[in-house]
């Protein structure tokens, strides 16, 4: 089955002489490609405006259009879409279907944008959205083309969109790159969240931010989707948090994708969702280095966590006990809750620390003796 | 070798047929009862969907009545019923640990792998046998949906309750035990015939509701918790977008044989949902402009809880209705739907279409 894309939706041809403002909503794959967008479409000479950070009125609008069946991160899409509303004279939306040679994402990305189409039916405040396909499946139809197609839709000349593509390429691996050494990615994206065109940072201050953890503290993994943990009110800070506690944490996003799979490489069954197995390669990977625990922030009703999240935590429990907690979100978690289990896990984990070397004195002891 | 597969409709007897004639030993797994959801439920994840719980309630059940080898289709994406397999198998190795798994899938690298997993399924017989085996499985499958489709037909047209049913059970029996082509046929027709002289209320005029939505809720009547029959009681006439040897036809035979494919439904989608997102998405919103074409009176959609695809089509479904003004009706099971409240939601809706129907008629005539 090869999955394409048929209908062609060009947005009405540019209303003006200066560049059109393009809004990006700052939901959904925004946190893994935000750079290569920005400096995309500011090479172009368009103005970028970003959603603002997720907020009650977002997710009221977003819990409003959608059905209420959907993920909360589907819902928040509508609502970010809505905020810009206004301010720009696109909304970027990208349908993705395959992002990598021989996988597809999430069926609820390649529906996204008709669903927000439809939204927009019901809705006159919806911004007008510019629709392009990301299909790795076909010759050519990954990002490049989907760039492309976006800049000839704006009425761009081939040569500039050239030179945006360069421009949103360079940016793009700079901050994969970055995302590598170990920085918090949060922090990377911030740069971009700020100012867009591409300042060369010199050198990670990966060495720095690792550091910045206390030696002997907790090392924890935390595994999820980049729009759940990344987000602050939806993951209810859950990262500010376990800083705030002096736990050092690691995403998958600082495992690359070749350590991810062949962390993968033993399992019968190759993963077809290239982000479900940046998540399972990242936490398999994980598992086998020296953390202390790993937490799965699940989106209530995800389709791919509900499987991933399965496999990572029947590893954990059966590699030598590597402490799980699976948070579960959607719009109605109450803080309170997430605190008093974050809490329990903490002390757990610390428990079990320090159980633990006291063993490894007494068989350090034991060495010595024998 | 003992094979086993899960339940999904009438596909038992079908693989049965196809398993018998290949000489392999089987055991399917007993009907589908509270008890196997349960046991699949203890033992699935508790946010996947429902037709893996059933699955695996499946697989327990028989690997107990001693299978130690199933059989299942897997798939490449995009959605979670390619991965099943992997999960399910992550789970009966924590449980019994000597279990295979033989998933029937399109190839991940090249052609080879397919075939090899066939020959372990059929070992030593022919091509030709194979070949054989799959022709006469595939007209028991037709000769069911045939009769199924009939049933959903005239159900709402009987004058006592439950006759077309027992001769539905009955044309299931019959078609288990044929063992010739030519018998299959005889029994089809046979039964056929006795459900069209059962004593019916042909001047009926029922309102039409199109059944649509995610493939195992339509053909496993449990998964459902036995929609059609309800509907056909509360005295609607029904059909399904999808029948079984439509989907083999279409993902195991790759489309070559002259029965009616979804290529149509997918088309009439694309102005609302221009992409497949896997599953029946795109379908469900193709069958539904079909039946708006074909006259139906209303159209329910069903589908496990926090299926993808679904719920992709249903956001877009309203768009359909207000194009159309035909009544869609999304229902989502999961193990904890009650029948008591889906019998509710289904007589509100036929009463709604009657009343629409009712009033449509007046104003014509
Ligand atoms: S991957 Fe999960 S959370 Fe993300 S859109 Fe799909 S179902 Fe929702
Ligand atoms: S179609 Fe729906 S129910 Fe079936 S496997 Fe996919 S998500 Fe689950």
């Amino acid at each position: 089955m090869k999955i394409t894309s048929v209908l062609k939706i060009s947005p009405t041809a540019k209303r003006s002489q200066t560049s059109p403002v393009i809004g990006v909503p700052r939901a959904l794959s925004y946190f893994e490609y935000l750079p290569l967008w920005r400096a995309f479409f500011e090479a172009l000479g368009c103005r970028v405006v970003i959603s603002p950070e997720t907020n009650k009125k977002i997710l009221d609008d977003g819990v409003q259009a959608a059905v209420e069946e959907a993920c909360l991160p589907v819902k928040l899409y509508y609502g970010h879409v809505k905020a810009l509303s206004g301010k720009v004279d696109y909304v970027f939306v990208p349908r993705l279907i395959s992002v990598a040679k021989k996988t597809y994402v999430c069926p609820k990305f390649m529906g996204v944008p008709d669903m927000v189409r439809t939204a927009a039916h019901f809705d006159r405040h919806y911004p007008e959205l510019l629709i392009v396909d990301v299909n790795h499946r076909l010759r050519g139809g990954g990002w490049n083309q989907a760039l492309v197609n976006a800049g000839t839709q704006l009425g761009f000349a081939p040569a500039v969109i050239r030179r945006g593509l360069q421009a949103g390429r360079q940016a793009q691996d700079d901050f994969e790159v970055q995302l590598h050494t170990g920085i918090n990615p949060a922090m990377a994206l911030a740069d971009w969240e700020k100012r867009g065109r591409a300042i060369k940072r010199t050198g990670p201050k990966a060495g720095k931010d690792q550091a910045a953890a206390a030696p002997g503290g907790l090392v924890i993994a935390v595994i999820g989707h980049p729009y759940q943990i990344f987000d602050r009110f939806v993951s209810l800070n859950l990262l500010g948090k376990l800083q705030a506690e002096g736990v050092r944490v690691i995403t998958a996003s600082a495992v690359a994708d070749q350590v991810g799979r062949e962390a993968t490489s033993h399992l019968p069954k190759r993963l077809f969702w290239s982000f479900g197995q940046k998540l399972l390669g990242g936490s398999l990977h994980l598992l086998e280095q020296p953390i202390d625990g790993l937490i799965y922030v699940a989106a209530f009703g995800c389709g791919p966590d509900s499987m991933v999240g399965e496999i990572v935590e029947r590893h954990a429990k059966r590699a030598d006990q590597v402490p799980f907690l699976m948070l579960t979100i959607d719009e109605h978690t109450g803080e309170a809750g997430v605190n008093t289990r974050l809490e329990a896990f903490l002390d757990l984990i610390t428990r079990k620390k320090h159980e633990s070397s006291i063993k490894k004195t007494r068989i350090a002891i034991k060495g010595y003796r024998g | 070798m003992k094979i086993t597969f899960p339940h999904m409709g009438n596909t038992a007897i079908v693989l049965k047929a196809l398993f018998g004639e290949l000489g392999l030993t089987f055991v399917p797994p007993p009907p589908i009862t509270k008890h196997t959801l349960s046991l699949g439920v203890q033992h699935s994840p508790e946010a996947a969907c429902l037709p893996l719980k059933i699955n695996m309630g499946n697989f327990i059940e028989a690997i107990e009545l001693g299978a130690d080898t199933i059989v299942m289709a897997g798939g490449v994406g995009p959605c979670r019923f390619g991965y099943y397999h992997q999960v399910q198998n992550e789970i009966l190795k924590d449980l019994y640990c000597e279990v295979k798994m033989v998933v029937l899938e399109p190839p991940d690298n090249h052609i080879g792998e397919f075939f090899a997993r066939m020959r372990l399924l059929t070992g030593t017989n022919s091509w030709w046998r194979l070949l054989k085996a799959m022709r006469f499985a595939f007209e028991k499958c037709v000769a069911l949906d045939m009769l199924e489709q009939e049933a959903s037909y005239l159900r709402c047209r009987e004058l006592k309750r439950g006759q077309v049913d027992r001769v539905y059970r009955k044309a299931c029996q019959g078609i288990d035990l044929a063992s010739t082509i030519k018998d299959v046929r005889w029994c089809r027709d046979e039964f056929m015939e006795e459900m069209r002289a059962l004593p019916l209320d042909w001047q009926k005029q029922p309102v039409k509701i199109g059944l649509t939505g995610e493939i195992y809720s339509l053909l496993e009547p449990y998964a459902s918790g036995h929609m059609e029959k309800h509907l056909g009681h509360l005295g609607a006439e029904v059909r399904r977008s999808l029948y079984l040897h439509e989907w083999i036809n279409e993902h195991l035979f790759m489309g070559l044989l002259r029965v009616r494919t979804h290529h149509q439904a997918r088309k009439l989608a694309v102005p609302y949902l221009s992409c497949q997102v896997g599953g029946h998405g795109q379908e469900a919103i193709g069958s539904t402009l079909e039946f708006i074409r074909n006259g139906f009176d209303g159209v329910i959609k069903v589908a496990p809880l926090t299926c993808m695809p679904e719920i992709v089509a249903q956001a877009i479904l309203p768009w359909v209705e207000k194009d159309h003004g035909i009544p869609v009706m999304t229902i989502y099971m999961d193990e904890q739907t009650g029948e008591a409240g889906l019998l509710t939601r289904l007589e509100a809706f036929v009463d709604m279409l009657e009343r629409k129907k009712r009033a449509g008629c007046s104003k014509w005539g």
